[in-house]
């Protein structure tokens, strides 16, 4: 018998067992499938999990130095224009009788996996319950929001990118307010669904999320880049392209819980101190770039 | 292809899918490479290796996706066995030859793998087809016969044929 099988039709025998093992893996439910791809990872795969995380960072790592260095000294002269804003836009929310603003605490996680196939809808994120990370917070990149977090143990978390079919994500036009569900069509690209015909949405349009269940508003999303009309007449056909790489991100941001918008309750003090030799340094940069009275003459 | 260069060829595709890849993205559209060498492999060894090659390699890949673990080595070693059973029907040694298989192989790797993580809705199954599969089986065949003149001309030989050809045994 096991002569035949795996003499005669040894071609089909293997087909059958190897697509048996993989309806037995798809049938699993989703606790057990975490700790089997676990298990698995450091096991049986752990070589190519250390070849291809290694050859990654070793990448990556220069470039990336280079972009933060020159990203933190713009972000510091803008916050500091930010800063401004913030306390009229509180002044008046006050005066109105509004809620005070809060602001994301974010909790910055590695990832240390990623599906390699063609539809990149997770990420393995290498923090988890011990960090403060549990299901269902949101999950941000420095260019935008990227997903949530679907399930987390005490060390790991999986986070489910927007290009997941489970995540329906309420967006907002920032220009006009209106209101849409974000879905994915491919890469970085997504569709905006449920917006009238008659809505004001241009192409253009920078999308945030729109505080709509439980992501909270105000995390960048991505950018209009076509707007039509559906056959019926009846809704905006809306193309829209991400902010976010889903397959070139290393480090995320899991947004924890919302504090209010003030420096003592979004950085620690070690980070205060980071921030005041940012801001040194930027204000340096500044300084040395205005051109001098007489030049100006 | 022996078995060292076989796994050399898994690993070094697996590791440039995640590393290189990324940044030759056109339009959010990358060439699959774990694919490109799912399907050389079974071309150059046949149905049974190229299923177990397709099952390892879909099962490493589904470790970053452990929400769907078993849907790319179910997709994958079906594409290894339907490329290693018919490999003798076809002259396997051109690149134009090994193009059309690759485009073929993502096509069908994709219509298996969105059937299930698309649970059957058509609309989104074709749309996914259209819109990213096509696109991405173009890529791949491009990116995977270049591959394989380069293995070729690696292994020192003027046409290395992954696979049997009819016309070559004539």
């Amino acid at each position: 018998m096991f002569r035949i099988l795996f003499g005669r039709y040894r071609d089909r025998t293997v087909l059958a067992i190897a697509v048996l093992l993989s309806c037995l893996l798809l049938a699993l439910d989703q606790g057990t499938q975490a700790g089997v791809a676990r298990a698995l990872g450091l096991s049986l795969f752990a070589p190519v999990q250390v070849v291809t995380r290694n050859a990654a960072e070793t990448l990556l790592l220069h470039r990336e130095n280079e972009q933060l260095r020159r990203v933190a000294a713009t972000l510091s002269l803008e916050r500091q224009r930010l800063l401004q804003l913030r306390d009229e836009a509180a002044e008046l929310r006050r005066t109105a009788g509004f809620a005070r603003d809060r602001f994301p605490y974010l909790k910055p996680c590695e990832i240390i996996g990623r599906s390699t196939d063609a539809f990149q809808t997770a990420l393995q994120l290498g923090c988890g319950t011990r960090d403060s990370v549990i299901a269902g917070m949101p999950v941000a990149a420095y260019a935008g929001l990227v997903g949530r977090v679907r399930q987390a143990t005490e060390t790991r978390a999986l986070l489910e990118t927007l290009a997941s079919p489970e995540v329906a994500l309420s967006v907002q036009d920032q220009r006009s307010g209106v209101v849409g569900i974000l879905r994915w069509s491919r890469g970085n690209q997504f569709t905006l669904d449920r917006v009238d015909a008659v809505e004001d949405v241009l192409v253009g349009d920078p999308l945030v999320t729109s505080g709509l269940g439980d992501t909270p508003r105000g995390i960048p999303v991505g950018v209009v880049t076509r707007v039509g009309v559906s056959l019926d007449g009846l809704f905006k056909q809306i193309d829209v392209r991400t902010h976010v790489d889903f397959g070139g991100l290393r480090d995320v941001f899991v947004v924890t819980r919302l504090v209010p918008w003030q420096e003592q309750a979004l950085y620690r003090s070690e980070d205060q101190q980071l921030l005041r030799t940012l801001e040194q340094d930027a204000a340096a940069a500044h300084a040395s770039t205005r051109p001098e009275a007489g030049e100006r003459r | 292809m022996s078995a060292l260069a076989s796994i050399l060829l898994v690993y070094g595709a697996l590791a440039l899918q995640a590393t290189l890849i990324p940044a030759l993205g056109i339009a959010g559209i990358r060439p699959d490479l774990p694919l490109v060498a799912v399907t050389l492999v079974a071309l150059s060894r046949g149905a049974a290796t190229g299923t177990i090659t397709g099952f390892l390699v879909g099962l490493a890949q589904d470790l970053g996706n452990p929400g769907f673990l078993g849907l790319n080595a179910l997709a994958k070693c079906l594409v290894g066995h339907t490329v290693g059973t018919l490999r003798g029907r076809f002259d396997a040694g051109t690149a134009l030859s090994h193009a059309l298989v690759l485009g073929a192989a993502t096509v069908a790797h994709d219509l298996v793998y969105l059937t299930i993580h698309r649970r059957l809705v058509l609309s989104e199954i074709f749309l996914a087809l259209g819109t990213h599969t096509l696109p991405t089986a173009l890529y791949t065949a491009v990116v995977g016969s270049l591959l394989a003149v380069l293995l070729a001309a690696l292994a020192g030989r003027r046409s290395h044929r992954f696979g049997r050809s009819h016309l070559a045994n004539r």
